[in-house]
């Protein structure tokens, strides 16, 4: 019992991870229709400015994460307006979306490589102490990640709820010639979504590097676990994406329990294929007018 | 000055095919004026450039007076020209409401980011906005399915919801692409009496492209008849629809 307990509470933790990067995909799947396969490469960007952050430049992790924040907030923008954006213009197919963000992903996994050699970085710092919570013991870090992850999650959801620029992102998705016709500002809207999915990315991937440290190649996995997590929470709902994560984040850990954590894979694929067969539209489904009195 | 929308010796090529070919016309305030002709004629290209869509490669589009060609579509729509579609175009994943009320949003501070801090004055936005969108649902008939998602409405229906959205957000110009095409007779009747009251009792101005010429008798003051891209011919409804060379390219008659 204690260890299903200790393993649930693992999954809770990278569950809140996974919820922020499947925020992060979600919300310019949601908004732009596009399929961001450079997001990996913003992540791994962003663990490695964090990285440089401490341990070049010697910042204290606190002020290094700052500065992520906002050196992701700067990639995003510039990926809109370098990437999608002359796509957006030239009212492109999304296939050739797809393939451009391949290669903007490659080439950042590519210059990262070069820039910083193939080797795990991490970052220099004591043994994490570990704390007891009932039955359950987590490091330090992981109670930060859990903290910082929901917060940040919670965060954004209220912004979400209450804020009319939200709802001028959804209906973007659903109709983005009709956004200018409304008078409303398209390119700045899309913009405004690279730069809170980035920062949404940058989050998980300090926190990520602080604790285990981060090598060039990890963009694919996590960009197929937030991709995942999207798709089996709901691609259309912020619930669905944040339950995916967590769903996905708890199932992977609850299989190490009887098999090798080798085959991770397998159960974020399993359960991707499960989905898509018997409820396609994901956990979560808007089309239950949610606004509906009950 | 004139108070509508002048068309100044307009012209769109795409490639060697000219579109439109020095359109000269005027869309005079609180009326309805019709663009008609057979397709291919120029008239819903004649719409995009108006509406920003699309660049005019000679000629101007003023509104009264100033010069409006060559600005971007959602500039032109904070000018109070509002634009809708043939195919429709609602965001059918937003609730009828949602829908309504994203038009509905004051323009001037869309994504200001200092009213993010001042949470108690968005929600009196954001429920002032909601307030408009329900008085222009009710006003085409479409409150009572406010929370159905636009996706699950008929086509006439979303045809209603768009106009509400124009009407929220108080655009004093509608540009109008076949606004009754593929709607049934009792929805047709509905849709026109909508643009009428718009009229009479917003005094707003419409420019609309239709092929349903009992429609375009019913509400029309003044016709314009294109033809392969030039205006062939303009007047009053029935002296235009009477018109036997008119009748002789369009109609076939």
């Amino acid at each position: 019992m204690r260890l299903i307990l200790q393993l649930l509470a693992n999954g809770l933790v990278n569950g809140a991870l996974y919820a922020m990067l499947a925020v992060g995909f979600g919300l310019v799947w949601r908004s732009l229709r596009v399929f961001h396969v450079a997001f990996g490469g913003l992540f791994v960007a962003s663990a490695y400015c964090f990285h440089t952050l401490v341990m070049r430049v010697g910042l204290h992790p606190a002020p290094a994460f700052l500065g992520t924040l906002i050196f992701a907030g700067f990639t995003g923008w510039l990926c809109e307006i370098g990437l999608y954006r002359p796509f957006a213009r030239k009212g492109a197919a999304s296939s050739a979306v797809l393939i451009a963000s391949l290669g903007a992903f490659v080439a950042m996994e590519n210059f990262i490589a070069l820039a910083f050699g193939n080797k795990l970085q991490t970052v220099s710092r004591g043994l994490a102490r570990a704390i007891h919570i009932g039955p359950v013991i987590l490091t330090e870090i992981q109670l930060l990640q859990l903290v910082v992850g929901f917060g940040t999650i919670g965060l954004l959801w209220v912004l979400v709820c209450h804020l009319r620029t939200f709802k001028a992102l959804w209906a973007m998705g659903d109709q983005p010639e009709l956004i200018p016709v409304l008078g409303l500002p398209v390119h700045k809207l899309r913009a405004l979504v690279l730069v809170l999915s980035t920062v949404m990315a940058a989050v998980p991937a300090s926190l990520i590097c602080l604790d285990i440290g981060t090598d060039p190649h990890v963009g694919m996995s996590y960009l197929l676990i937030s991709a995942v997590a999207v798709l089996v929470g709901g691609a259309n709902s912020y619930a669905g994406w944040v339950v995916g994560g967590v769903a996905l984040a708890v199932m992977q850990s609850l299989a190490v329990w009887k098999f090798s954590s080798r085959w991770m894979d397998l159960v974020t694929f399993g359960l991707l294929v499960t989905m898509l067969v018997f409820r396609r539209n994901g956990l979560v489904d808007p089309q239950r007018r949610v606004e509906e009195p009950a | 000055m004139n108070k509508g929308l002048t068309l100044n010796n307009v012209s769109k090529r795409f490639g060697d095919y000219w579109a439109l070919r020095d359109v000269r016309a005027f869309v005079p305030e609180a009326k309805i004026t019709a663009f008609i002709g057979p397709n291919g004629a120029g008239k819903t290209t004649l719409l995009h450039v108006i509406g920003g869509t699309l660049k005019p490669d000679a000629g101007t589009v003023k509104l009264e007076g100033e010069v409006i060609s060559g600005l971007p579509p959602h500039a032109i729509a904070r000018l109070g020209i509002g634009r809708q579609f043939q195919d429709v175009r609602v965001f059918k994943g937003l609730t009828v409401l949602q829908n309504a009320m994203v038009a509905a949003f004051p323009i001037s501070s869309q994504i200001c980011l200092p009213t993010w801090a001042g949470g108690g004055s968005e929600s009196a936005i954001l429920r002032q906005a909601e307030n408009e969108a329900l008085r222009w649902l009710e006003y085409v008939g479409m409150a009572d399915q406010r929370y159905a998602l636009a996706r699950e409405l008929s086509f006439g229906q979303q045809k209603l919801v768009s106009l509400a959205r124009l009407f929220a957000k108080q655009s004093r110009i509608l540009l109008l692409d076949e606004p009754t095409a593929g709607l049934s007779h009792q929805m047709i009747e509905k849709v026109v009496s909508l643009i009428q009251r718009a009229v009479i009792e917003q005094g707003l101005t419409v420019a609309l492209v239709e092929h349903n010429m009992s429609v375009v008798a019913d509400l029309a003051n003044w016709i314009h008849f294109l033809h392969e891209g030039h205006i062939a011919f303009s007047g009053a409804a029935a002296h235009v629809l009477g018109n036997k060379t008119v009748r002789e390219i369009y109609m076939g008659l």
